[in-house]
C-alpha cells in the first residue's frame, strides 16, 4: 500500500515512517505541509493508495488538504487517516465533512494506529471491490446488488459510508463517551422501487431519500449512512437528536415532493419509519457497535404512519469492520 | 514483544522509536530555552499576543509527540497550557497573561525535571 503521511513536525513523520515500515508498509512517502503533500501527490507517477495527514499545520491545514484530495477524481474514495492531537468534537465533524474516513488523536499508540492503517486498506479494498462490480456489470436484474446491501452514495453533506460511520462512532465514544446516540429511518417502499427498478435507478432514488434525510437533520450534527433494506441509520450528539414523530412528518412530507424524491419507474407515495435513539451502554469498549444494531431494531416498536404500507421485518444489520 | 510483530520486526520499530526518542531528548533543551524565550516575550508590551500564538502552537507540538516518545507528563502539561490559551479565545486580554504564565511555568518545570533525569 502506497501512503502519504503528512506532518509538520519532523519527529512525528519520523515516528510514523518507524512504525508503517517495522509493520510491512514499505511505500511510505512524508511530506511537511500540505502544499508539500499536493506537490508530491501531483509529481506521483503511480497513485497513493492512502493518506495520513495531521489537521493543523502551518499553511493549508489537514482539513482543506483532505478537502482538495477529494476533488481529485482519482481519490475520490481513498481512505483518509486524520492525525492529530484535536480531538474537540469541532475538528472531528470538520475532518469527516471534509472527506476524512478516519481519525487517530495524537499521541498516538503504534499498535493502534496500526489497527486504523490496516483499517483503511480493508475499506480500500472494499470499495475497489465494489468499484469494479459497478465497472463490469450489465444493466440487468442480476447484476443488481440485493436489496439488503449498502449502496455507494457520494457528494451529500454528511452523508457516510456505513466503515466510515463506525469510525466516526468509535472515535466519538472515545473522545464523548455516552454523548452520542444513534437512530434509525425506514423507507419501506424502496423495496418496491429495488423489485421494479435497474441498480442505476434505485442507485438515484436511494440517493435522493439520502438527500432528504440530511436536510432533514440540519441542526442536529447528525451523519447519516444507507446500510440496506431501506434503512438508513444518524449518529449524532444524543442532546440534539429529532423526536421521532416530529422527523417521521417532516420526513413524509419531504419524501413526496417529487422536486426532492425523484421516482419515475415506480408510481409510489413514500412513508418513513423513525425508531427510537439508543446509546453506548456505560463501560461499553470502543470497538463496540451494538447501540448501532439496537437503534436499527428500535424500527420494529416505530409506527407506521401510512396505513397502506407493508409491514416488514428489519432485516438490516450493521456489518462490523471494527477491529 | 510487541504486539503482532515478529522479533525481527519487533526489533526494528523499537529501534526506530528509540531513534525518535533520542531525537526528541536531545531537542528538549532548545525547546526549554525557547519557552523561556516565550515567556520573556509574555511581558512586553508589543510581543505579548503573538507570542501566545507562538506558545499556543508550540505546546500543541509537544502535546502531540510527548506521549508517543515516553513523557505523558509533558504532553498532559503542554495540553492543559494548549487548552488554557484555547479557552481564553480570541477575546484574550492583557490581563490574562498571568494565567498563561502559571501553565507555562508548570510544564517548564515538567521539561526541566525530565531534562534533569534524561
Amino acid at each position: 500500500m502506497r501512503i502519504l503521511a503528512v506532518d509538520d513536525d519532523e519527529l512525528i513523520r519520523e515516528l510514523l515512517l518507524a512504525t508503517l515500515e517495522a509493520h510491512g508498509y514499505s511505500e511510505i512517502t512524508l511530506a511537511e505541509s500540505g502544499e508539500d503533500a499536493l506537490r508530491k501527490i501531483a509529481a506521483a507517477g503511480t497513485p497513493f493508495d492512502s493518506f495520513m495527514f495531521d489537521i493543523q499545520m502551518p499553511g493549508m491545514d489537514g482539513i482543506e488538504l483532505t478537502r482538495q484530495v477529494r476533488d481529485m477524481a482519482i481519490y475520490r474514495d481513498a481512505p483518509v487517516v486524520m492525525i492529530t492531537a484535536m480531538n474537540q468534537k469541532e475538528y472531528i465533524d470538520r475532518a469527516f465533512l471534509a472527506g476524512a474516513t478516519d481519525y487517530v488523536t495524537k499521541p498516538f499508540d503504534t499498535t493502534e494506529l496500526v489497527t486504523r492503517v490496516r483499517l483503511a486498506d480493508k475499506l480500500q479494498s472494499e470499495s475497489r471491490r465494489a468499484a469494479a462490480a459497478v465497472k463490469h456489470s450489465v444493466p440487468s436484474q442480476s447484476s443488481k446488488p440485493a436489496f439488503g446491501e449498502p449502496i455507494v452514495i457520494e457528494e451529500i453533506k454528511g452523508y457516510v459510508s456505513n466503515g466510515v460511520l463506525q469510525n466516526y462512532v468509535m472515535i466519538m465514544k472515545e473522545q464523548m463517551q455516552k454523548a452520542i446516540g444513534a437512530f434509525a429511518i425506514r423507507v419501506p417502499e424502496l423495496e418496491r422501487v429495488h423489485g421494479a427498478s435497474s441498480a442505476e435507478e434505485f442507485a438515484y432514488v436511494v440517493t435522493d431519500v439520502a438527500e432528504v434525510i440530511s436536510d432533514a437533520l440540519v441542526g442536529t450534527q447528525a451523519f447519516v449512512s444507507y446500510i440496506g433494506t431501506g434503512v438508513f441509520l444518524c449518529v449524532g450528539p444524543r442532546r440534539l437528536l429529532p423526536e421521532p414523530q416530529a422527523a417521521q412528518d417532516h420526513l413524509i412530507t419531504m419524501l413526496n415532493d417529487p422536486e426532492l424524491v425523484y421516482c419515475e419507474e415506480v408510481s409510489t407515495s413514500f412513508t418513513a419509519q423513525v425508531g427510537d435513539a439508543a446509546s453506548p451502554k456505560l463501560l461499553e469498549r470502543r470497538e463496540d457497535l451494538r447501540f448501532l444494531d439496537r437503534a436499527v431494531d428500535n424500527l420494529s416498536a416505530a409506527p407506521k404512519r401510512n396505513p397502506l404500507s407493508q409491514t416488514h421485518r428489519v432485516a438490516g444489520r450493521v456489518i462490523s469492520h471494527a477491529a | 514483544m510487541v504486539q503482532g510483530l515478529n522479533a525481527e520486526s519487533a526489533a526494528q520499530l523499537n529501534a526506530g522509536l528509540a531513534r525518535v526518542r533520542e531525537r526528541f531528548v536531545s531537542s528538549l533543551s532548545d525547546r526549554v530555552d525557547d519557552f523561556y524565550d516565550l515567556l520573556g516575550d509574555l511581558q512586553e508590551e508589543q510581543d505579548w499576543l503573538d507570542a501566545c500564538a507562538d506558545l499556543r502552537a508550540r505546546a500543541h507540538k509537544l502535546h502531540g509527540i510527548c506521549g508517543s516518545v515516553g513523557f505523558p507528563e509533558i504532553g498532559e502539561k503542554a495540553a492543559s497550557l494548549e487548552a488554557k490559551i484555547d479557552s481564553l479565545g480570541s477575546e484574550l486580554q492583557r490581563e490574562d497573561i498571568d494565567d498563561v504564565r502559571c501553565f507555562l511555568n508548570s510544564l517548564l518545570d515538567e521539561m526541566e525535571q525530565n531534562l534533569d533525569a534524561a
